[in-house]
């Protein structure tokens, strides 16, 4: 599941949505906590200032023993002085029957602290003097107690009341406070509807997550589709890029060209071995029939001879065919074991030439060789095939009277060999295909002398082995000029030594 | 019968020609399209054995061509294999269709079938009175007996048994007894005739004098 495209873009974006409803909802929260908890402290802080500024107004004995006092009730022993007994608290007055004169002035912060809503609390107040006396509370059975706030003005929640707490004239402490576990409640209520609809945003938005991975994943999933149906016999399949977005669109048509090109040499390589078993089949039929007719009734023995003779050549055939095969075989995985050391092309085609000239001269064609030193970086053997290979051509589409001449020079740090021939020249129509396996521009002309349709794709094959390349200039009845280029050996100072070591191997290139 | 080998793969045409002379027939050939187009045309052979790859003409052209003049019966001997080049050639007005490599045995008896069919003949054996011709052992019986001929005569019986109560001219017996190569004397037919009337039976043949002859059905 972890390992699904879709999933994990799900789990990532059902990470980032739970992160920022979460912070979303926190942030909320907090800001609702703080603005509420503000506004009682305005409202606390208030009442106290205003209890402050009555205080203010009055003299500070006074305070301590007109406003301090309590009025006495009618039963009430205690001398007038008498400190509050802190085990009997002063009973509960309303604010109205609050008999002393100043009283008055203390009416109007208790309105101000009339409750807000239906649920908000009353608030109270305290005054304590500076020896820790209670000097007045209402209601008094709310009064938590002295405090002396270690700055002038000190906010504090005191089991599930919120006080504001400042220093009063005459060393007296201030205590205004109200109980807001109404308020708690509605932060928790506010907390579980924000809990609430983060759950409905996260489904909401894990639902749509869930459906664009989808309709994203789609064409992928007609990809796969594409793919599955491809294989080996049927490369025809292709992906309707029609309707694709852009991104996939590029990688669709990618892949639909690798498969045309898959395709297109899937077909050369049926082709290929198409042609390579009809080649091998016209020897092993002469091999066959001369056999079984040798075989159908007593022979003499010239003509036993004649059938051995047959096969022989039928035998020859195919092994230089087999052997064609194994080169190009070879030169497709890159096994084209080149030993490669610097090599004078000169002295190759010099020798190729001198192989050849008693077939040119079957063929009443002159063969020469024109060529300067051309030190190349490559296995002689196999430049030999080359040379070779083109001057047979050469020989082969040339005319009675027709010259061939194999030019070499070294130029912009490649050797060259160039075979110029005034032969029947290549039509433009076959010279793209001149290099492809099996294709021959004359039939009769080419097998009745041997050729196996190999030649030049050997050529080629080798050529680019050696990282050089081969190049063909031709007019019809004109003739032909083949032309190879192979690179230089890496080193200059390689030119000036001896052509060849033995094994062919060089001791500063190993 | 006559029969025109196209191949122009030089060993295998010699072996074709060779191994179809000793069965008896007579050979001529072709080296490449052009020259068996001209061959083919010319001369009513009873078939031909044409390969497809080959030079100036390919065999396909050569079908084609022969097929606007003649309905000579053809056997296409192809390294090609595929399925659609053997359709083609079937489709293409080939009688049939031979893979390279082949086994002369079978190249003779699908040879043989096809000559059969051309002429109207299903079965192997042509019977005519007391004597039996064996088209696939090339023997002939008289009332059991077997009668031993040259290849020349039984080609001769052959053929006038396989066209029996047609009159057969003396030409069209040259044409289809002797292959090019072979030196046609004027009364050689005559003197086969008279040889097989001494081996078969003086009625076996009748001659129609100036016309040819005729084995009556």
């Amino acid at each position: 599941m972890v390992k699904s495209l879709r999933w994990r873009l799900q789990i990532w974006q059902a990470a980032i949505l739970g992160l920022v409803v979460i912070g979303f909802g926190t942030v909320i929260y907090f800001q609702v906590q703080r603005s509420a908890l503000d506004e009682i402290d305005a409202e606390l802080l208030g009442g106290a200032r205003i209890l402050e500024g009555v205080m203010r107004t009055m003299p500070g004995d006074l305070l301590e023993h007109g406003f301090m006092l309590p009025p006495r009730p009618r039963n009430d022993r205690r001398p007038p002085n008498g400190r509050p007994n802190p085990d009997r608290p002063a009973q509960p007055r309303t604010l109205s029957s609050v008999p002393e004169p100043w009283d008055q002035a203390l009416q109007l912060p208790p309105l101000m602290l009339q409750p807000r809503g239906p649920q908000d609390q009353l608030a109270y107040f305290a005054i304590y003097s500076g020896d820790r006396r209670l000097i007045k509370a209402i209601p008094p059975e709310m009064a938590s107690g002295w405090y002396m706030p270690r700055q002038p003005v000190q906010f504090r929640v005191v089991d599930f009341r919120r006080e504001v707490v400042l220093h009063g004239p005459h060393e007296t402490s201030i205590i205004v406070g109200k109980d807001i576990r109404p308020q708690f409640d509605r932060m928790r209520w506010l907390a579980i509807r924000l809990a609430l609809t983060g759950l409905g945003v996260m489904g909401v938005g894990l639902m749509g997550g869930w459906w664009m991975s989808g309709s994203a994943i789609r064409p992928i999933q007609q990809i796969n589709q594409t793919v599955a149906k491809i294989n080996a016999s049927n490369l025809a399949a292709r992906i309707d890029v029609q309707m694709m977005d852009r991104e996939l669109r590029d990688l669709a048509t990618i892949l639909n060209s690798m498969w045309s090109r898959l395709e297109q040499a899937f077909e050369q390589q049926v082709r290929f071995t198409a042609d390579a078993s009809h080649e091998l089949r016209t020897p092993i039929t002469v091999l066959l029939s001369h056999a079984e007719l040798a075989l159908a009734r007593p022979r003499s023995a010239s003509e036993y001879q004649e059938t051995i003779a047959t096969s022989l050549r039928a035998g020859e055939r195919m092994k230089s065919l087999v052997e064609d095969l194994l080169v190009l075989a070879r030169a497709d995985a890159g096994k084209l074991a080149l030993r490669k050391h610097p090599v004078d092309l000169k002295t190759i085609g010099e020798e190729a030439v001198s192989m050849q000239i008693p077939i040119a001269e079957r063929s009443g064609v002159k063969l020469k060789c024109d060529g300067q030193r051309a030190i190349a970086w490559g296995d002689s053997e196999r430049l030999s095939q080359v040379a070779t290979n083109l001057i047979g051509n050469a020989i082969r589409y040339n005319r009675p009277g027709g010259q061939i001449t194999v030019t070499t020079m070294a130029s912009d740090g490649q050797a060259i060999l160039r075979v110029s021939d005034t032969g029947v020249g290549i039509s433009a129509q076959d010279i793209p295909h001149l290099f492809e396996r099996f294709y021959r521009v004359d039939q009769a002309r080419s097998r009745a002398s041997g050729g196996s349709g190999l030649g030049l794709a050997i050529c080629q094959s080798i050529v680019e082995a050696h990282d050089g390349s081969i190049v063909v200039q031709s007019e019809l009845d004109v003739g032909s000029v083949f032309e190879i280029r192979i690179p230089q050996p890496p080193n200059k100072t390689e030119i000036n030594k001896p052509l060849t070591l033995p094994g062919g191997i060089d001791p500063t290139w190993h | 019968m006559r029969v025109l080998v196209v191949e122009d793969e030089a060993d295998l045409r010699r072996a074709l020609v060779q191994s179809l002379d000793e069965t008896g027939y007579a050979v001529d050939q072709a080296s490449d399209g052009e020259e068996g187009i001209q061959k083919a045309t010319t001369w009513d052979y009873d078939a031909v054995v044409l390969d497809i790859m080959l030079p100036r003409r390919n065999g396909w052209e050569v079908l084609q061509t022969l097929r606007q003049s003649k309905r000579t019966p053809v056997l296409i001997l192809s390294a090609r294999d595929a399925l659609l080049d053997r359709i083609r050639g079937l489709d293409g007005g080939a009688d049939d269709y031979l893979v390279k490599p082949f086994s002369f045995v079978e190249l003779h008896a699908r040879l043989r079938a096809l000559i059969r069919r051309s002429v109207g003949q299903a079965s192997s054996i042509v019977q005519i009175g007391g004597i039996a011709i064996d088209t696939t052992k090339h023997t002939v019986t008289k009332d059991g007996e077997t009668v031993v001929l040259t290849p020349r005569e039984y080609a001769l019986v052959e053929l006038l048994a396989l066209h029996r109560g047609r009159l057969i001219s003396r030409t069209l017996i040259y044409d289809h007894i002797f292959g090019e190569d072979d030196s046609s004397l004027s009364n050689l037919v005559d003197v086969h005739v008279s040889h097989i009337r001494k081996k078969l039976g003086s009625g076996f043949i009748s001659t129609r004098r100036g016309q040819g002859y005729i084995i009556d059905g």
